[in-house]
């Protein structure tokens, strides 16, 4: 489970990169005009859109959780085994609930 | 150390082995951002996903007349790029290993997250301003 938590926080971290750079497409949109900012809403309003959306909100609640255990490593808590386990299990628990909110409302379930 | 080196000075020896005595300013830039993006992603994560990510053009530029949106999404762009750029220069020194390629790419993602940043905030800014 370590293992995969580790290279997790480093794929949702790349994954978050690019993420970035479209919201930041996106603000640029926003300031260039209803017409380029319609392709971007177009888009959004997709299946695939929607798809996109959740995925980077799993990778940003995972990426945000990790972040976190790893800056209470920095701070030199939490390296005994059990407090690993359990730390990493509240990752996963933290980021599964949030990510199902989040994907709630972006396909408009609720 | 290797025995047909005998000739080199000590400096010739060692050059390239050793720390590049920047691993720190790097770790701290990055603990800094990650710090300050715990409350400024959370913020944005909460802003996009539930107000602004699904909102159509007016709703959305009304929300970034709002001067503390606007201020918090510059923070975020700035901070956000910082920590990208951070994170990636890390991933690329850990799997590319051909000097000239590793190179190019954290300076190219540097370059190209700057700029970027620099076009969102001034995106960001023409909006607050209502141009």
């Amino acid at each position: 489970m370590t293992s995969v938590l580790s290279i997790l926080h480093r794929l949702s971290g790349v994954v978050l990169s690019a993420g970035f750079v479209l919201v930041l497409g996106w603000v640029v949109a926003l300031a260039y005009g209803p017409n380029a900012y319609g392709y971007v809403y177009g888009f959004i309003q997709t299946v695939w859109g929607k798809i996109f959306l959740s995925g980077f909100a799993a990778a940003f609640f995972y990426h945000l959780a990790a972040g976190v255990r790893h800056l209470l490593w920095d701070a030199g808590w939490g390296f005994k085994l059990p407090q690993v386990y359990a730390t990493g299990t509240v990752v996963l628990v933290f980021a599964s609930l949030a990510t199902a909110v989040v994907a709630i409302r972006i396909w408009g379930l609720a | 150390m290797n025995q047909n080196e005998g000739l080199k000075s000590d400096l010739a020896r060692v050059r390239g082995l050793g720390s590049a005595k920047s691993g720190t300013g790097h770790w701290v830039g990055m603990h800094y951002t990650s710090l300050a993006l715990v409350p400024l992603g959370v913020w944005f994560a909460f802003s996009m996903f539930i107000c602004i990510g699904t909102a159509d053009y007016a709703a959305a530029r009304a929300w970034f007349q709002s001067p503390i949106n606007s201020a918090l999404m510059i923070l975020f762009i700035l901070v956000g790029a910082h920590h990208a750029v951070s994170g990636l220069q890390v991933v690329v020194e850990d799997y590319i290993h051909a000097p000239f390629c590793k190179h190019a790419k954290i300076i190219g993602t540097r370059f190209l997250f700057a700029a970027l940043a620099v076009l969102a905030t001034l995106s960001v800014l023409k909006i607050f301003l209502g141009l």
